[in-house]
């Protein structure tokens, strides 16, 4: 870590970065906005898939089962639905 | 008779009795190469440069054409379940499919180069190699389109997905085929870039029927 | 390995990584950015364009890194069965595919002004290039069948057969045409660069690591809970 000028130095940080900002900065924006857009797509579609199978899955127990169940009853059904999950994948 | 040769003999008759979908290939292959130069100019030095790149692409081209029907028609009338069935080990029919298509619409191919290299203004002294890669490089392309073919069985669009698959895979054998002319054509050894076009070709050999059985039994589950 | 076969189990640890994964990923990105900006020194002959080097490298590496991690997955996932590798895969090839469209964009925006063109036909940008369509082709054929197994397994050998081909194209691109600067970090006789831009590089590298771990948690997790209503749905209309 000896070579580092921690200081910024004035060139790098008066963004023109040498003649060469025209360059420099769209390269970072197009990784964030890559990277960002993959993040947002993820993150909508992860929220939206689990939303609807938990309302699916609410849906199915209050209509087959009785409102109260013990712990280890939903255990054993979550498993179930997950390896439900894996046939029918 | 053994298995490989009784498809061998199948599908040579279906391809005979069928008869356009190889002849479309040819056919393909000889228009989109004769309609190049109406696109560059009819200049003989710029189309003696582009001839070979411009054969080759069109040849890939049109083996990708005919690719997806390799195993679809068995598919749909479920003769691929019966070969599946069958004691006889997948991988020999796949390699007897292979070749049939291969006699059907690449070798074709092969022998119109040349033709289509003279009316291009290719030097005869070039025309050798040419069609030396081309008929080593061509099974290549089918062995490797067949990989695709297996793949996208029961797919949606998928003749346009088996080119979307198959063509970069392709581009080491139009390198080098390309090579070995362009090397004829600047007085360089032309045996080293055949040599590579064989190489991938066995490897092709070896590897693509295995593939190919793998996808193929996974389409039929 | 199979106790994380089922989606349950999986689960439960994913959501125990991600925020270790998440809170890495921020603390090199934010390290990574401050010494790859301002306070490493310009390039004695590239200037400040040389920064571009802190997003274009590491996104190169995933590029090739999370196509080896796609195939290894796919290998478990065909001789194993393994469920949670076909996921696996699925979920990676979109975030690989992104980390291609980087290498070759950043790759473009320098190349500009160091060779003079926005895109030369040199080898390593070809290849990168190829392995792009390749993660685009994994990810059309993933997509393509009603069945989603149906659409794992075909990739999975598609993944396979392209990881064999990438070294037989990489060495034919070569064979074909370079003028491309030769790798300088990866080498035997030790890095030729420069412990100061050494340093927000491999940060860099780190930080994408963790960021291709915390989205290819998300994906997977949005595809368990994907396959779960596909599942629970098909339930409802067959009871």
């Amino acid at each position: 870590m000896s070579g580092f000028d921690l200081a910024p130095t004035l060139a790098a940080a008066s963004l023109g970065m040498g003649g060469y900002g025209g360059y420099v900065w769209p390269a970072f924006a197009i990784a964030a906005l890559v990277l960002g857009g993959l993040l947002a797509q993820s993150l909508i579609s992860a929220r939206r898939n689990e939303a609807e199978a938990a309302a699916l899955r609410a849906e199915r127990t209050a209509a087959a089962e009785p409102p109260i169940e013990t712990p280890a009853e939903s255990l054993a059904e979550s498993l179930a639905e997950s390896h439900e999950a894996d046939d029918g994948a | 008779m053994s298995p490989f040769l009784a498809v061998l003999r199948r599908e040579l008759r279906l391809a005979q009795r069928q008869g356009s979908d190889s002849l479309v290939a040819l056919l393909f292959f000889v228009l989109a190469v004769l309609i190049v130069p109406f696109g560059v100019g009819p200049d003989p030095d710029l189309l003696r440069t582009v001839a070979p790149g411009l054969i080759w692409v069109m040849a890939l081209l049109a083996a990708l054409l005919s690719m997806d029907r390799l195993f679809l028609a068995d598919h749909e009338d479920g003769s691929l379940e019966l070969i599946l069935l069958s004691p006889h080990p997948l991988e020999s029919v796949v390699l007897a499919k292979c070749l049939a298509h291969w006699l059907t619409t690449g070798l074709p191919v092969v022998v119109a180069a040349p033709l289509l290299g003279l009316m291009l203004n290719m030097d005869a002294t070039s025309l050798v190699p040419l069609v030396a890669a081309l008929a080593l490089g061509t099974p290549t392309l089918t062995l490797v389109g067949a990989i695709g073919a297996a793949l996208v069985l029961g797919a949606r669009r998928g003749g346009v997905l088996v080119s979307l698959l198959v063509l970069p895979l392709y581009i080491p054998v139009l390198i080098f085929g390309v090579a070995a002319v362009d090397a004829a054509i600047h007085d360089f050894p032309v045996r080293p870039h055949l040599l590579i076009e064989a190489a991938i070709l066995l490897a092709a050999l070896a590897l693509a029927p295995w593939a190919c059985a793998g996808a193929l039994r996974h389409a039929a589950e | 390995m199979h106790r994380y076969a089922n989606p349950a189990q999986f689960l439960r640890l994913a959501r125990a990584v991600q925020p270790w994964a998440a809170a890495l990923t921020a603390v090199c990105l934010v390290a990574g950015l401050y010494l790859g900006i301002f306070a490493s020194p310009p390039d004695y002959q590239q200037g400040e364009s040389v920064r571009i080097m802190y997003v274009h490298v590491p996104a190169a590496w995933m590029a090739l890194f999370v196509y080896t991690v796609m195939a290894a997955a796919s290998f478990a996932a065909l001789v194993w069965k393994h469920p949670l590798a076909d996921l696996f895969a699925k979920a990676a090839a979109p975030i690989g595919a992104g980390f291609t469209l980087i290498a070759l964009a950043t790759g473009s925006l320098w190349g500009k002004p160091m060779w003079g063109a926005w895109w030369v036909w040199d080898a390593r940008l070809t290849s990168v290039l190829v392995l792009f369509f390749l993660y685009l082709g994994h990810m059309a054929l993933t997509n393509a069948f009603d069945e989603p197994t149906r659409g794992a397994r075909a990739a999975a050998i598609l993944a396979l057969v392209g990881f064999v081909n990438v070294p037989i194209i990489k060495f034919s691109v070569d064979w074909w045409n370079t003028l491309h600067q030769p790798s300088s970090v990866l080498r035997l006789d030790g890095p030729t660069i420069d412990p100061s831009m050494l340093w927000p590089l491999l940060l860099m590298a780190i930080a994408f690591t963790g960021y291709f771990l915390c989205l290819v948690i998300l994906r997977m997790r949005a595809e368990i809970a994907a396959r779960r209503v596909r599942a629970l749905r098909f339930g409802r209309t067959a009871g």
